[in-house]
């Protein structure tokens, strides 16, 4: 039973021992496993050599496959071999050393590096350094067909071939270095790629650059690459412009491109030169070679080269050939200019001349030294890039004239030739004649100008300043600035389609001279007056014709014949037909100011003629015959002596009365005449010539009164105060005579107004000549009867003679036995109460007057010249008298 | 030396409450415990557990217990190496601390566990005095063996700063906790009245 028990027992045991007999073997595959596991992961060595193992730690600094820890650094040894190469062994994973430990695997040392552009490996200042590793490829596939490799040797940096499939890789050729490693690419100030490596090969720079994929398409067939700096400073007298890249450039500099959109795309990878600037873009790459021969002080500072003012190239270096004794300039020109090369170009050396004939040449200096370029050429020709850099500005074809002058002018060799103010030559040499006759000039022009110059041609020295003044304004023409210190020629062509059969032209000296010799061109005919005297007519006085302008004085000369001056006018031929044997020419200078109180009248032509006089003609009758050439006409003072409207008369007077040429003579009011002349006649007295209208002749009758319209301020009366302003005049009174007459006696008063031959004339003796004078009226009964002709002291001194007319009216009552008494006479009597003041009137109070009675019983008519004694005082008894008197 | 086991005697105590019975007893009739002269398949058992323990023990000390992973550079360590790191830091008590629990200890228990067998096995019966010494002494230690992977299990846990630094357990964590787990089996599962049975009745 036991037995059983047990059997069943032990089948139970076996059992169960066999189940956990199973664990430790499961135990052990599973422990087995993972220390395989283990052991499969455990890192493999490799080798790498490196050149620095600064900041290597054992132990510690890892390799990394794109920060991932892949391996540590297990040992250092130096290089047996090599005592500056370091053997680092590399633990790495078993798993990825299948991958690394391969041919065509690099490693590099990640390091923490500040450069200008870029801050990198920054991780490495906390962890340390570390190793990095890049298979060849991105494939597996591809790696593993690479041989095994255990030993390796480290790069100095990064390779840039990792970068080969994000992006392309072009080839720049550039000067010169200055650029680091890792400086951007830009596109339009856009980051797209940067530089990967420089190398110097053959004396050229290499510039490796990345341009990332994205990117790439920018990149065209003849894109542009050049240096950008950070800071781009472009200083000039016009402006400063300062321009800055972006922060990165601004310490390390980039590079950037430019392309144009219809370029092709960059199929096959080209080497792009790198400019040193934009601006180099736009020149050649080829050097022109200027030869200079250095025999003066040579000259460094040329920089650029210009052309007709624009920069077109510039020096790039200049070489001093001590052998040669020269100096050679490389210059390069900018592409758009290159053309000029066909033109036969021709360089020189500009100076600034700070001269003070040269101003125009004052932005030379802020140029500074500079080449020019000429173009000498207009044929296209072979392109050469050797030439002869000169020191003057070529020769360009002259065409010669010779200027003679008389006079000492101030032009020297030099001076330029201007032709409205543009220098179209130069003065080449001044010369005196033989004999000294005269002085020969030698002028070029430059062969465009050429066709300015024909025998109508007018050559004149150019003043500094000229200032024509005359009353229609002032005319200040300047000549150019040089001419002020420099004198120069100048010359005018009237008529450009003149023949040009001479180069030999008179020197005329001023511009002036030069106007009237252009006038003189003008189509004209020339007609001579004749005169006594100059006057006021002068050369170069205008001839008007109703107001325009026909043509002028241009000579006046003595006729030895004639004894006269002869004047030679210059009358434009369009006018010249309304000339004949009637045309009568007369001054139209002067004012002709006529004043009344209620205006003043001037008249004048124009304000031109007003000074220097003018000449005007009529021509009476179109009709009449046309004039031979030496037909002297005559010259009239004004329109209405030409015009023949005067007749004269002659007054004489025994008073000039301040009576001049030109007072008026009047009638009604009117002006009829005027005096034409005054002087001396026989028995002293002055005779006057009058014009007066011939409309007027009629009034020149035998008993025609002219008498002085003079200024008389009486206090009873102002007479003609017109003349206190305008001097006095003359009026006349027409006669009533049919006899005329040209011989007047001018009276020195305004006649009364009834006077006529029937008037009285009587004289009244005064003891004191007192208020009395001419014009004192004579009053009969308050009545002016008449009034004072005139006052003179007696033969024998003893008394006053005063003349008196009688108005015919009146004379009838003037009586042998009249009595003439002082009106004027102011009485105050004194009585013992009181005073009696007497007068006649308030006017013969002021006035004075005389007062004339005639007694009740009157005596018979008083025959003229009947002589009266004035008696001073008035009877009271002669107020009563009372005549009743018939006429 | 002269003694009765149970088995001579024919008795049977009660393991849980010390109750002796005739061997012929199932249950204890105090506690109502299973009773049996002998545990089932002791020996083998802890042979067994003994013999994981030992296979574990190897990798638990060859591979890395903790991946220290500092600003992506990752450090494993073993136990050994974690020692060695405290050594070379002078903390010569932590040092000998994790030697003492993760080194020693284990040894020791399996030292000790395969002496018991040993005794067991070839029933060196003088031995088993000082073999039931020790079997107490890893019996009271075996709750304090996981120490280690306590303080891996902690260091993990505090130790995540990300990126800057971070740990993980290593392999060799899951083989300690098996060694320390299939000691502790072992010791349970051994039966120390084995070492007193001269012979197989």
């Amino acid at each position: 039973m036991n037995s059983d028990i047990n059997s069943e027992s032990i089948k139970k045991k076996r059992s169960f021992v066999f189940l956990i007999w199973i664990l430790p073997f499961i135990a052990l595959l599973l422990s087995s496993w993972m220390v395989y596991e283990h052991l499969n992961e455990q890192d493999e060595e490799i080798v790498v050599y490196f050149e620095s193992a600064d900041g290597f730690t054992v132990g510690k600094t890892p390799l990394k496959y794109k920060g991932i820890k892949i391996g540590i650094v297990s040992k250092i040894n130096i290089n047996d071999n090599n005592l500056n190469e370091f053997i680092i062994t590399i633990n790495i994973n078993k798993k990825v050393k299948k991958i690394i430990a391969k041919e065509g695997s690099t490693f590099w040392k990640v390091e923490p590096k500040a450069t200008l552009n870029e801050i990198s490996g920054l991780n490495t200042i906390l962890s340390g350094v570390y190793i990095e590793v890049s298979p060849q490829s991105d494939t597996l596939s591809e790696i593993y067909k690479n041989k095994n490799k255990q030993v390796f040797k480290a790069v100095e940096n990064k390779p840039i071939t990792l970068l080969k499939n994000k992006g392309i890789f072009l080839s720049l050729r550039a000067k010169s270095a200055g650029l680091s490693i890792g400086a951007p690419v830009l596109y339009k100030s856009f980051v797209v790629g940067k530089i990967l490596e420089k190398s110097l090969k053959e004396d050229q720079v290499f510039y490796t650059i990345f341009i990332q994929n994205e990117y790439k398409h920018l990149v065209k067939k003849n894109s542009h690459f050049w240096k950008i700096n950070g800071v781009d400073l472009k200083a000039s007298l016009s402006k400063i412009e300062l321009k800055i890249e972006s922060l990165a450039t601004l310490i390390a500099g980039g590079i950037t491109f430019d392309s144009k959109k219809e370029d092709s795309p960059l199929i096959k990878n080209k080497t792009f030169k790198l400019y040193i600037s934009k601006d180099e873009i736009l020149f050649d790459d080829r050097n022109i070679i200027l030869t200079q021969n250095a025999t003066k002080g040579l000259d460094k500072s040329l920089k650029e080269v210009f052309y007709k003012g624009f920069v077109v190239g510039k020096v790039v270096r200049a070489d001093f050939l001590a052998s040669k004794k020269e100096t050679d300039f490389f210059i390069k020109l900018k592409k758009d200019y290159l053309y000029l090369l066909e033109y036969k170009p021709y360089f020189y050396i500009t100076k600034p001349e700070l001269s003070f004939d040269n101003f125009e040449k004052i932005t030379n200096i802020l140029k500074s030294n500079h080449i020019e370029l000429q173009v000498s050429s207009k044929k296209m020709m072979q392109v050469k890039y050797n030439f002869e850099l000169h020191n003057k500005a070529k020769k360009i074809s002259m065409y010669s004239i010779i200027l003679r002058t008389n006079e000492s002018i101030k032009v020297s060799k030099g001076s330029p030739v201007y032709f409205k103010d543009i220098e179209v030559g130069t003065v080449t040499y001044k010369k005196l004649y033989k004999k000294g006759s005269g002085i020969k000039i030698g002028l070029e022009i430059f062969w465009k100008y050429r066709y300015l110059i024909n025998d109508s041609s007018l050559f004149y020295l150019e003043s500094p300043i000229e200032i024509n003044a005359n009353l229609s304004g002032i005319n200040i023409k300047s000549a150019p600035l040089k001419s002020y210190i420099k004198a120069a020629i100048s010359f005018d062509t009237p008529h450009l389609k003149e023949k040009s059969t001479t180069n030999y032209f008179q020197l005329l000296n001023s511009r002036r001279t030069m106007l009237d010799e252009k006038y003189l061109q003008k189509k004209a005919e020339r007609f001579i007056i004749e005169v006594e005297e100059l006057t006021s007519l002068t050369k170069n006085d205008f001839i008007y014709y109703k107001g325009i302008e026909v043509g002028k004085v241009i000579r006046s000369k003595y006729n030895k014949k004639s004894k006269k001056i002869d004047i030679e006018l210059f009358i434009f031929s369009e006018f010249s037909k309304l000339i004949n044997a009637t045309t009568r020419f007369y001054s139209i200078g002067g004012i002709d100011i006529d004043v009344s109180l209620d205006k003043i009248n001037i008249k004048t032509k124009s304000l031109d003629t007003l000074i220097k006089g003018a000449l005007s003609f009529i021509t009476l009758n179109d009709k009449a015959e046309k004039v031979n050439k030496d037909y002297r006409f005559k010259y009239f003072k004004n329109l209405e002596e030409a015009e023949e409207k005067y007749t004269q008369v002659s007054v004489f007077m025994t008073r000039g009365y301040d009576l001049k040429k030109g007072s008026k003579l009047l009638y009604k009011d009117i002006v009829i005449g005027r005096i034409k002349t005054l002087a001396f006649s026989s028995n002293n007295r002055i005779k006057a010539e009058v014009d007066i209208l011939k409309t007027h002749k009629k009034l020149l009758r035998k008993d025609t009164v002219f008498y002085l319209n003079n200024f008389n301020f009486s206090l009873s009366k102002i007479e003609n105060p017109k003349a206190a302003l305008f001097g006095p005049s003359i009026s006349i009174i027409e006669g009533q005579s049919s006899l005329q007459t040209k011989q007047f006696t001018l009276l020195p008063y305004k006649p009364l107004q009834n006077y006529n031959n029937e008037a009285l004339r009587i004289v009244v003796h005064a003891d004191m000549k007192s208020s009395l004078k001419q014009n004192t009226p004579v009053y009969y009964r308050q009545l002016q009867i008449g009034a004072v002709e005139k006052y003179t002291l007696s033969k024998d001194s003893t008394h006053i003679k005063l003349q008196v007319l009688i108005d015919s009216k009146y004379k009838h009552l003037v009586r042998k036995n009249s009595i003439f008494y002082n009106a004027g006479a102011f009485g105050i009597d004194f009585y013992l109460f009181g005073a009696k003041i007497k007068t006649e009137t308030l006017e013969t109070l002021i006035n004075g007057g005389l007062s004339m009675v005639t007694p009740t019983k009157y005596g018979k008519q008083s025959l003229s010249m009947q002589e009266y004694i004035l008696e001073p005082d008035l009877d009271e008894a002669w107020l009563k008298w009372n005549p009743k008197i018939y006429k | 030396m002269n003694y009765n086991t149970d088995k001579k005697l024919r008795l049977v105590v009660c393991t849980h409450c010390g109750s002796i019975f005739n061997s012929k007893e199932i249950i204890c009739e105090t506690c109502n415990s299973p009773l049996s002269q002998r545990k089932k398949y002791a020996f083998s058992k802890t042979l067994c557990f003994t013999l994981i323990s030992i296979i574990f023990f190897i990798p638990a000390n060859v591979l890395p217990m903790m991946h220290v992973s500092t600003l992506g550079i990752v450090d494993s360590s073993t136990i050994f190496d974690g020692i060695l790191y405290f050594i070379d830091s002078k903390s010569y008590g932590i040092a000998a601390v994790i030697f003492i629990a993760s080194i020693m200890i284990p040894i020791f228990k399996l030292v000790v566990l395969s002496y018991l067998l040993f005794v067991v096995y070839f029933k060196k019966v003088q031995f088993a005095r000082t073999a039931i010494k020790y079997f107490r002494i890893i019996h009271f230690i075996g709750k304090w063996s996981m120490i280690d992977i306590f303080v891996v299990a902690l260091m993990i846990v505090i130790v995540q700063f990300g990126h800057l630094t971070s740990i993980t357990a290593g392999a060799a964590a899951p083989a300690f906790t098996i060694v320390v787990i299939m000691t502790i089996f072992a010791t349970h599962s051994f039966d120390t009245r084995l070492l007193w049975d001269e012979e197989e009745i």
